[in-house]
């Protein structure tokens, strides 16, 4: 184990412009956050359409959710 | 109705192009970018409409609404978002991750993890504790509401809503704590951060019941 301590600071748009791993991993952390209403996907294997989930009208963040269990 | 709900202002907003706002009573919903719209590319847009605005609610980047059913759910909790505007008046979130330090040694073989299962998780139990104590110290220099902290993987995540003005001072003075006690506390850590952007952490409406699809 190495026994430093480093620090970065990057704004928005270099984290979002970044090759960084870390920078790329925070980023993808900020997409599991804001208001979702209501979630669809569908799960595509070479177009065709295999699953559907349907996260009705869901009023609170994705991590509350699992968190909770309600997806259905 | 083909555009891509980007989060709430207050109605007496006005936004330049490309943003358009539909006003629904106290509150505006703003709009941008075609539906379908990468992830990446919304978050872009919600970093720069956050500039913009002095409170602003954002949506999820990442899973997006149709239309018509954020202006039905947006119509019926008005109240909620206001009061939520209200609180992120003035505020930006900054958002911090801990990369944790890499085992002492990798293993060998599965065997090996096995036997050695128990000994990872005391480290991790220890390194949490570290990581607790670490950024209770950091954030008692500051006006700042927290998250909990919340693991992906190796990076544990902390998103900070700080006051907006003199944003850019605060971050470098955040930095400057965090290598200071970090250098002390957090031997084998990397610290990275980002901000200012959307609160996209503090935008939970827990109390709400479903509405209707």
């Amino acid at each position: 184990m190495v026994d430093e301590f480093k620090v970065s600071r990057a704004g928005p748009e270099d984290a979002l412009l970044s090759n960084d791993r870390r920078l790329v991993d925070l980023v993808d952390a900020l997409l599991d956050k804001g208001v979702v209403i209501r979630g669809e996907a569908w799960i595509t294997v070479a177009d065709v359409e295999l699953v559907f989930l349907g996260l009705d009208l869901v009023l609170a963040n994705p991590d509350r959710i699992r968190t909770k269990g309600q997806l259905h | 109705m083909t555009a891509r709900a980007l989060g709430w202002c207050r109605s007496e907003t006005v936004l330049p192009p490309p943003y358009e706002l539909e006003r629904l009573g106290r509150i505006s919903l703003v709009t941008a970018l075609p539906e379908g719209t990468g992830a990446r590319e919304v978050l872009a847009q919600q970093i720069t409409l956050e500039r913009l605005l002095e409170s602003y609610v954002p949506t999820n980047a990442a899973l997006a609404d149709r239309l018509e059913d954020t202006v039905r759910w947006s119509s019926g909790v008005e109240g909620e978002i206001l009061d939520r505007l209200d609180a992120l008046e003035g505020k930006t979130q900054v958002t911090m991750a801990f990369e944790m330090p890499e085992a002492i040694e990798p293993e060998r073989d599965g065997k090996t993890w096995l036997r050695n299962r128990a000994i990872h998780l005391e480290e991790e139990t220890e390194l949490s504790r570290q990581l607790r104590r670490a950024t209770d110290a950091i954030l008692s220099f500051f006006d700042v509401t927290r998250s909990a902290l919340r693991q992906r993987e190796k990076n544990v995540i902390l998103d900070l809503l700080l006051p907006r003005d003199g944003i850019q001072g605060t971050l470098a003075r955040l930095e400057d704590q965090a290598r200071t006690i970090g250098l002390a506390q957090l031997p084998g850590w990397n610290c990275t951060i980002v901000g200012p952007l959307p609160a996209y952490a503090f935008c939970d409406f827990p109390d709400l019941e479903p509405c209707d699809g």
